[in-house]
């Protein structure tokens, strides 16, 4: 488990609460843990790029959960959307573990792993709730343009 | 006349906000917010749009406090938004990244990626299904388990395994055969609609904006009249696409790195339409809005295209498209119409008995 940031952070997203919490809950009892950003609610604006003009615009907002931690001087950040503070704390606390290589990434590392597993997986079952209504187009009818005339057509019944 | 403070009024208020709640509780079964948030996800989606906020959970806690009232609704969304403080701006996400859940073209058949139709209801009989009167949860729970063994199963047997949803936009194969009207790029920092005041003429990143966060029914309402005789000729929808993006923030403690936040639904369209009114050439509409709404998507990028256009059609004209269909500013307009105006009413009959007085006394004279 030691892709990108992006990579990481979608992994600790696909997490349930319990499951983080019971991950950070060891490196919290473990070291000096300080709140640098509490756990709040914030709105974060989406950016978004149109095809007309190759502009950006503003989508929207959505609200997302906030914690930023220091775990030994090694800081963590979290955001994540929904309003789960827990979750972002947990979160964060992992972040910090990663960015300070920690000891507990090794105890932690292979169930980040797993829930990789389950999240690549998820997606995959997601994607294939939606191939079979992919459409099949059958040609009914075909064209004799090309083609010396047929025996039917000749007698005026075939398709054009 | 004077004006005159009253008084009074604050119980009759207050038994009325408890009717409220008595109206809202109606019943004797209780109306779990994970219910409407999963089963009413459409209503939902239509809240989280016009609210310009996309938060399923709180769209679903305001359609239960207000009886599902859309116009109330937002306004409550738009209500707690304003509470917040907003701390980040995501990267800029495109559409092309999109996890495809439906997407459909009406200009080809055959498309790179193929026609998804996803879950629509373009197909179904109009009918009422009395059998869901009589539904079992259990059997619809088995059901629900058995499609996804069945799905599992048929996974297990694709040798390369699902892809992850993303497919090319139909519109790149016209683009690349240069096909399409080529406008000029805006590379200006977007205007923000919910800090300053729209701005006239508009930045294109304002109409985007509104439009995006506009009232469905009166947008659709105006994308019809552009399109059945006001404006201009029938669009053809290049590609609607409904699905998932990945929304990522920079990561604060490490430069160039990002941080995923979570995923949104949209609908994105792209709508091909002349190049100029009347004239040859295929310009593009565009149109993109929160959840699974088709109708407000299309809608959106066929007045997207009429602003452009800049035609006499009342569809062009970007102060009368832009200032009246916020939801919560028209309903509240309108709302407002409601509120005591003893005053200015009473003066205008004064004013009219003044009138008819002075009418009897020249005719007795």
């Amino acid at each position: 488990m030691d892709e990108n940031k992006k990579q990481f952070s979608k992994v600790l997203a696909s997490c349930s609460t319990e499951q983080l919490k019971s991950l950070a809950a060891p490196v919290m009892e473990r070291h000096k843990v300080e709140i640098l950003r509490a756990p709040a609610k914030t709105l974060v604006m989406i950016r978004m790029r149109e095809t007309v003009a190759n502009s950006d615009f503003y989508l929207g907002e959505t609200i997302a959960a906030e914690a930023m931690v220091s775990v030994d001087g090694h800081k963590g950040f979290a955001l994540m959307m929904g309003d789960d503070m827990e979750k972002a704390l947990a979160a964060a606390v992992i972040d910090a573990v990663w960015n300070g290589n920690l000891a507990e990434k090794a105890e932690i590392a292979p169930k980040l792993q797993l829930a990789h597993q389950s999240m690549v997986q998820k997606e995959h079952e997601e994607t294939a709730r939606y191939a079979k209504t992919q459409v099949n187009f059958h040609v009914m009818e075909e064209s004799y343009d090309n083609e010396a005339p047929q025996k039917t057509a000749q007698k005026g019944g075939g398709a054009q | 006349m004077a004006y005159v403070a009253v008084t009074g009024g604050q119980e009759a208020i207050a038994a009325s906000i408890e009717l409220l709640k008595e109206y809202r509780s109606e019943g004797e079964l209780a109306l779990e917010i994970s219910v409407i948030r999963d089963r009413m996800s459409l209503l939902v989606d239509r809240i989280m749009s016009e609210a310009g906020l996309y938060a399923p959970d709180y769209a679903a806690l305001a359609l239960k406090q207000c009886e599902g009232s859309p116009e109330e609704a937002v306004f409550l969304l738009r209500a707690y938004r304003s509470t917040l403080p907003r701390n980040y701006t995501s990267r800029t996400v495109f559409g092309s990244d999109m996890h495809v859940r439906r997407r459909i073209s009406a200009a080809f058949k055959d498309v790179p990626g193929g026609q998804i139709l996803g879950p629509t209801y373009d197909y179904v009989h109009r009918l009422l299904d009395f059998d869901l009167k009589e539904e079992d949860e259990a059997e619809l729970e088995a059901w629900r388990e058995q499609v996804k063994q069945e799905r599992r199963e048929e996974l297990d047997n694709t040798p390369d395994g699902a892809s992850d949803g993303r497919i090319p936009r139909v519109l790149d194969m016209l683009r690349q055969e240069g096909l399409l009207e080529q406008v000029e790029q805006d590379t200006s920092e977007p205007c923000d609609v919910t800090m300053e005041k729209l701005p006239l003429p508009p930045p294109r990143s304002a109409v985007l904006q509104t439009l995006s966060r506009a009232d469905t029914g009166y947008i659709s309402g105006l994308a019809y009249g552009d399109i059945r005789g006001f404006g201009m000729a029938h669009p053809t929808v290049g590609e609607l696409r409904y699905g998932s993006l990945e929304i990522e923030v920079d990561y604060p403690l490490g430069e160039g790195e990002s941080w995923y936040v979570g995923e949104v639904c949209v609908t994105e369209v792209e709508s091909l339409v002349s190049a100029k009114p009347g004239g040859d050439g295929i310009g593009i509409g565009y149109g993109c809005v929160f959840g699974r709404n088709d109708t407000k998507a299309i809608s959106m990028s066929i007045l997207d295209r009429a602003l452009v256009l800049d035609t006499d059609s009342p569809t062009s004209d970007a102060e009368f498209v832009l200032l009246h269909g916020d939801c919560l500013e028209m309903n509240g307009f309108l709302s407002h119409l409601k509120l005591p105006h003893y005053v200015t009413f009473q003066s205008k009959l004064d004013s009219i008995r003044n009138k008819k007085r002075s009418a009897e006394h020249g005719t007795k004279s």
